[in-house]
């Protein structure tokens, strides 16, 4: 709880159906925010005043356009990255109980990154981002709010996913339209020789979202409702539902979500454990025991399993161990080059039966010592496993 | 002696109509053992099946394709020859050395069914070694570039053409200017390539045509 500011009961109503301890619920959320621009980091100015932790992601930088649509950004901000800003911007105010930022893309956070959050919000126009945070609370069984805008049609809107078993995840909504947009969201270089192509070279900057800032203002008033009415069981259930409030017939429209049966996502929550040690510590036997049942396959944080390697000479040589991107695991007798996974010969997520030689060793030994996860998969479920304090060292010490 | 040519039944509509195709009882039992161990989504589990089922009938109606082993329990790979000209690093006399058979190790992510993939992303030839072309690379590994980026969802079957496409060195499709740098996986090939340009095509033979 954040000492600058007056105890939340000082303004809070008394809201009819809540429960009576109402603030103290409040203060309790846990949110991790993805995208604090326009409509994010209205969002959170409303949500740092109920006093709980947040944790801020925004791969961008604040533009000198930023100031039409953000609130609270000045010249003096331009060009600093969205997320510590704002999370500077919130403790000098004094508010929040305290906050992490992460200024990257949320893909770079590891899967376990929210696993202490209560409430996902997702404000992002990045659909790749879009179907990543989605994925990812699916996973964790979180339940994740989006926030967005139209601006020619004056229309705010915002989707309340409930994380659980067999509930919708944003991309259930995409159309065929907006697959060609996630589709095209990213120019390719050739990396083996990391040469740019002429494609990346003319590609232009994606286009910005158009809107006011009052209507993301609205988006993200229309936001905290939701979270509010989600954290006190105020009304009827939010979860898996649309509301979408039309400025030119001032039309509010309520609708559920349903999950579509050919969407992309797995839709399968994964049942977590907390680990009272480090995953380098364990092995892939003790993991799968941990989990219950035969696994069908594991995955460990961002690494592949390199069965075999090679450095271009004619043979390929057994590696049986987990690599990172391009991470030479030794040296070639031979010609002297570093052997790399083999891109044949690489697994992730690695079946069981691929593993059998190494599921005795200690993860350490095996390449990834450094795991801040890992995954056991069966047929129909899944079993995410971590040790808490490693998988939240990715956010720093943070605010207060 | 009376030699008889084997007739394959290429169905009409050609690779379009590869659902028309019978598996002989070998590509039927691969097919289903695998099909057995397939994990996944539920929509990347039928995805990988289809593909899976495309390369055994790809098998059956190409005479210069033969798919070995398939593997579908998460990332889709198939291990499979592909009877083209594969030429490979000159000699001392810096004479091209052409080689016959082609061992090709395919793999697909299921991200690439929504994502534009690069062009080097599925295929690796295996064997022989020593490939000496502009868009496959020597090292780690002998990827295949059939291109700066592939198409969200392109199809197996595709990439098979697409790589004997690449091997036979057809002009609409190898990437030689080392300077425009998207495919060229081998630079020095590249320029040994452009110097001796007289050589290609390796093949003008149809992918689905005998011969070769």
């Amino acid at each position: 709880m954040s000492p600058f500011l007056p105890d939340l009961r000082a303004r809070l109503p008394q809201f009819i159906g809540a429960r009576p301890d109402a603030a103290d619920a409040l203060r309790a959320l846990k949110v991790a925010l993805v995208g604090v621009g326009s409509v994010g980091r209205g969002i959170a100015f409303h949500l740092a005043r109920f006093g709980g932790i947040l944790w801020l992601v925004d791969r961008g930088r604040l533009k000198p356009e930023s100031q039409l649509t953000h609130p609270g950004v000045g010249p003096a901000d331009i060009g600093e990255p969205k997320a510590s800003n704002l999370a500077r911007a919130l403790a000098a105010c004094g508010f929040c109980g305290q906050g992490f930022a992460h200024d990257g893309p949320v893909e770079e956070l590891p899967l376990v990154a929210f696993a202490d959050a209560g409430l996902v919000v997702l404000a992002s126009d990045n659909l790749r981002a879009e179907v990543e945070v989605g994925r990812r609370c699916a996973q964790l069984g979180k339940p994740l709010l989006q926030a967005s805008v139209h601006g020619d049609t004056l229309v705010a809107q915002v989707r309340f996913f409930s994380g659980k078993p067999g509930s919708p995840c944003p991309a259930c909504g995409y159309t065929k339209a907006e697959w060609q947009a996630y589709r095209e969201n990213r120019p390719f270089k050739c990396e083996p020789l990391g040469w740019v192509t002429p494609r990346q070279q003319e590609s232009p900057p994606p286009a910005p979202t158009m809107s006011t800032s009052f209507l993301c203002s609205l988006a993200a008033d229309m936001a905290m409702v939701q979270i509010t009415r989600f954290a006190l069981g105020l009304g009827a259930p939010v979860a898996d539902t649309l509301v979408e409030y039309a400025g030119y017939t001032h039309r509010t429209v309520v609708s559920p979500l349903a999950c579509k049966a050919d969407c992309p996502g797995e839709h399968l929550e994964w049942r977590q454990v907390r680990l009272g040690m480090h995953l380098g510590d364990t092995t892939l036997r003790s993991l799968a025991a941990t989990a219950g049942f035969a696994p069908r396959s594991f995955e460990v944080d961002d690494y592949t399993f390199a069965e075999r390697g090679g450095c271009g000479c004619p043979t390929t040589v057994p590696l049986g161990r987990f690599v990172t991107p391009g991470e030479g695991v030794e040296q070639c007798a031979a010609c002297g080059c570093p052997i790399v996974g083999h891109p044949f010969y690489l697994h992730r997520p690695v079946p069981a039966s691929a593993v059998e030689g190494a599921l005795d060793r200690p993860l350490s030994s095996l390449g990834a010592g450094a795991a801040r996860w890992a995954a056991v998969r069966g047929d129909d479920r899944a079993v995410l496993l971590f040790h808490g304090p490693d998988a939240m060292a990715c956010w720093g010490a943070g605010t207060s | 002696m009376r030699v008889e040519e084997v007739q394959r039944p290429v169905p009409q509509g050609g690779l379009a109509a590869l659902d028309d195709v019978v598996l002989d009882a070998r590509l039927q039992g691969l097919l289903d053992a695998r099909a057995a161990a397939c994990g996944g989504p539920r929509w990347w589990a039928s995805r990988k099946r289809a593909e899976a089922r495309d390369l055994a009938a790809m098998s059956v109606v190409a005479p210069r394709f033969k798919v070995c082993e398939l593997d579908l329990r998460e990332t889709f790979r198939a291990l499979a020859t592909l009877r083209a000209p594969v030429p490979c690093r000159p000699n001392g006399a810096g004479q091209l050395r052409v080689e016959r058979l082609a061992l090709l190790g395919i793999t697909y992510e299921p991200r690439y069914v929504f994502e534009d993939a690069p062009g080097y992303a599925f295929v690796t030839i295996l064997e022989p070694a020593g490939v000496w072309h502009p868009n496959v690379a020597t090292r780690p590994a002998q990827a295949v570039c059939l291109g700066p980026t592939l198409p969200a969802g392109i199809l197996v079957k595709d990439l098979v053409v697409l790589t004997y496409a690449a091997l036979a060195m057809d002009r609409k499709l190898v990437q030689m200017d080392e300077r425009a740098a998207a495919g060229v996986m081998n630079a020095e090939a590249a320029v040994w390539w452009q110097q001796h340009g007289g050589l290609v095509p390796l093949t003008g033979t149809p992918f689905l045509a005998p011969g070769d």
